[in-house]
């Protein structure tokens, strides 16, 4: 019990912090150094 | 000037002038990287402590001039002007004086206070030349230092001259050479200047230099001079002038002003470069001469590539061995760590088997990396640029589309969609785009190591992977060239791009951008990857089948990923892919790497960690593909082939959405047009090397 627990939270993290992570970055791109930068203008 | 003891100075420059290099140096790790108000261009600040003086730098923009033609032009004219820094550092790269010379006659009209770092001498010095730097100096009426930016040589010269500038008084109002445009252009600025005369407005500017750019058609100098009072007759008085002088010379005005200002850019070349008693070898020249060659130029670029592959795969051969024998230990390890249950293989078969199959790869992107680099760094890449050039137009592709070609194979598709901005046409641009979804990036590379690795070893490695480039480079031409005559009707535009001297790389220097870039890669493992590597894994883990003591663990093992909820969705994909030799599994792998390509690798080592349920049987994903038997070379050549051409990942799709002007039909043209391409390429490769039996 305590298993599925801990691996259904894990799971539902990955999902928000997936989806986070795309919302984040607003032009929709990786960390790449150089896209960041454009994000930063495109603010 | 310098209250609180605070002198601002702006470094200004051409491109590749070495720059860049010279504020590294003057502001070591004290800088911070922001944007101009309202524009796409980077601004670099970095300040530095020096004998009780804070000095803030600003590296504006490399530029050729101050005009108003491009927005990094704008954006350095306009910092010049409206924030109005104590002085400016005009970088001249030695070597190419007279070009350099130019951006000064402007920076001297506008009477910006300069200090001038003659910048790489020592490449001068390799021509067989020296500058007379005291000759320069009085020539032009402002302070001259040798430097040399990647040594930090004269960068103690430069800090000094700042702060006696800054403390002099006379130092803003000084006299400094300005260009003599001759006694039929000087009359005609002289009527227009006459008619500014009184404007208030005007207090802020040279007045030298309205007149010679209203004559120049600068839009901003129509633009200042329409909001001055008798705006009507300056703009009337400078369209008869341009008439006349255009009547008189039999060129544009613009025309002759340009030749004055580079005339006299000659003549100062000519009086302070002086050829050193023993004329050494040019070295960039000699190199040039072969490598520029319209018949080995093509050839020696393929050999470049070549040995960028080869170096790569034969130095990190031994390394991503270790790295994948170092991830399988880890995997049993944390196997032995926790109980047996669902924690167990989330962590071993998710994250390690995931994330693990991809980091396995970190050292073969960072031997590429450096490869690279080293070819950029040492001039050679817009070499290659050049040479290309020619190619690309017979495929309707512009000498410029080359570098976001480059910049999406090195890297990442989506810097390489924004760089196709530099290219001036939209036609240009649209084909580009299109030609680089094609292209082999970072986050594909391990997709291809991998099944590389794993169906074609030893020295052939190389080689495959290098036919691959090419063939993706052959496909992004192809495609290019099909657009050109069908959709993007018209000529590129013409293609202009400056050779640097060639120089050794620094050590440092490779091994900074190495790790910049393959800090990304660990960065993307360590969240995207990873992230998504858990739901990966959760797909084909649950629901859980039904216990059956009938079966092996093995058996189960290959039951639990059918019944899970990937494995359910893999049948209704099987039949779109089985045409193509793959299986519904491999189809779940292929839409996951839509979140990112890497991903497609982790899918596949959460897909076999799962299969593995004997800790004594792990070995490297590569290993564990190669002895599966509904793989085969040809097979493998047919998913890599799908890979190299489906439509590129959702970040790099948004990008492409965007820079193409938010228009969907050209989003469904690159998604549909391009996985439908993929289907039929792996289609046609997977039939006939079935039907002639190559690889089965």
């Amino acid at each position: 019990m305590a298993q599925t627990i801990i691996v259904f939270t894990a799971v539902i993290l990955a999902i928000v912090l997936l989806i986070r992570h795309f919302m984040k970055n607003k032009c929709g791109c990786c960390d790449n150094k150089d896209c960041s930068k454009i994000c930063r203008y495109k603010k | 000037m310098n209250e609180n003891k605070k002198i601002t100075v702006a470094i200004a420059g051409n491109p590749n002038s070495g720059k860049s290099t010279l504020f590294n140096a003057f502001t070591g790790a004290n800088q911070h990287v922001g944007n101009y108000p309202g524009v796409t261009v980077e601004k670099k600040e970095g300040t530095r402590k020096y004998k009780g003086y804070e000095i803030t730098f600003i590296d504006l923009p490399g530029t050729y001039s101050l005009s108003s033609y491009s927005e990094d032009e704008r954006v350095a004219r306009d910092f010049l002007i409206k924030e109005k820094p104590d002085m400016a550092v005009n970088v001249i790269d030695a070597s190419n004086m007279e070009r350099n010379l130019y951006l000064f006659t402007q920076l001297s009209e506008l009477d910006v206070p300069v200090i001038i770092a003659l910048n790489m001498v020592d490449i001068l010095q390799a021509q067989g030349k020296i500058a007379d730097e005291k000759a320069l100096s009085s020539l032009l009426g402002v302070p001259v230092f040798s430097t040399v930016g990647n040594k930090e040589i004269g960068v103690g010269n430069i800090l000094d001259a700042v702060i006696s500038c800054a403390s002099d008084p006379q130092f803003h109002g000084k006299e400094r050479a300005k260009v003599d445009y001759g006694d039929d252009i000087k009359e005609e600025t002289d009527k227009i200047e006459t008619l500014m005369f009184g404007d208030k407005s005007i207090v802020d500017l040279s007045k030298k230099w309205i007149p010679v750019q209203l004559l120049n058609n600068d839009p901003f100098a129509v633009e200042t001079v329409s909001g001055f009072k008798n705006k009507d007759a300056i703009l009337e008085q400078a369209q008869k002038s341009g008439k006349h002088l255009e009547e008189h010379f039999s060129k544009r005005a613009d025309v002759i002003i340009a030749e004055r200002r580079y005339g006299f850019a000659k003549s100062v070349v000519k009086t302070v470069i002086k050829d050193a008693s023993a004329k050494k070898i040019d070295v960039t020249e000699i190199i040039d001469r072969f490598v520029l060659n319209k018949y080995a130029g093509i050839p020696v670029f393929a050999a470049v590539m070549y040995a960028i592959f080869k170096f790569t795969f034969a130095a990190s051969e031994p390394v991503v061995n270790l790295f994948g024998m170092f991830f399988d230990k880890l995997g049993s390890f944390a196997r032995s760590l926790f109980p047996e249950g669902s924690v167990q293989s989330l962590v071993v078969d998710g994250i390690i088997g995931g994330v693990g199959g991809v980091l396995g790869f970190f050292p073969l992107v960072l031997f590429m990396f450096f490869a690279i680099a080293f070819f950029e760094d040492s001039g050679y890449m817009a070499r290659a640029a050049f040479v290309m050039d020619k190619v690309m137009n017979k495929f309707g592709l512009h000498g410029k589309s080359f570098l976001p070609l480059m910049i999406s194979t090195n890297g990442c598709a989506v810097p390489g969609f924004m760089a196709t901005r530099t290219l001036d046409s939209k036609r240009d641009r649209f084909i580009t785009m299109f030609a680089l979804s094609f292209m082999i990036c970072g986050a594909k590379l391990p997709i291809f190591a991998l099944f590389i690795g794993a169906f074609f070893p030893e020295r052939r490695g190389a080689n495959i992977m290098f036919l691959m480039y090419l063939l993706s480079i052959c496909i992004a031409l192809g495609a290019s060239k099909l657009l050109s005559k069908t959709v993007f009707k018209g000529e590129p535009a013409h293609f202009v791009i400056e050779l640097p001297p060639y120089h050794l790389p620094t050590i440092k220097g490779l091994l900074l951008k190495m790790w910049e870039r393959g800090w990304l890669y660990i960065r993307k493992a360590g969240t995207i990857i990873m992230l998504a590597s858990v739901i990966m894994w959760a797909g084909f883990a649950y629901p859980k089948a039904a216990e059956n003591p009938d079966l092996s663990e093995q058996e189960y093992a290959a039951v639990q990923i059918e019944t899970s909820i990937f494995g359910q969705l893999s049948k209704f994909l099987a039949p779109a892919v089985k045409p193509i030799g793959m299986d519904g599994s491999i189809a779940i792998a292929l839409v996951s790497g839509l979140a990112a390509k890497e991903i497609v690798v982790s899918t596949l080592g959460t897909i076999y960690s799962l299969e593995i349920v004997d800790s004594e049987d792990a070995e490297p994903l590569k290993e564990k593909i190669a002895a599966d038997p509904k793989w085969s070379p040809l097979k493998a050549m047919t998913f890599l082939i799908f890979c190299m051409i489906y439509m590129p990942c959702f970040a790099a799709a948004t990008v492409f959405f965007r820079e193409t002007g938010s228009n969907l039909k050209w989003l469904a043209l690159m998604v549909i047009g391009n996985t439908a391409f993929a289907w039929i390429a792996a289609f046609l490769v997977f039939q006939i090397g079935t039907l002639l039996k190559i690889g089965v």
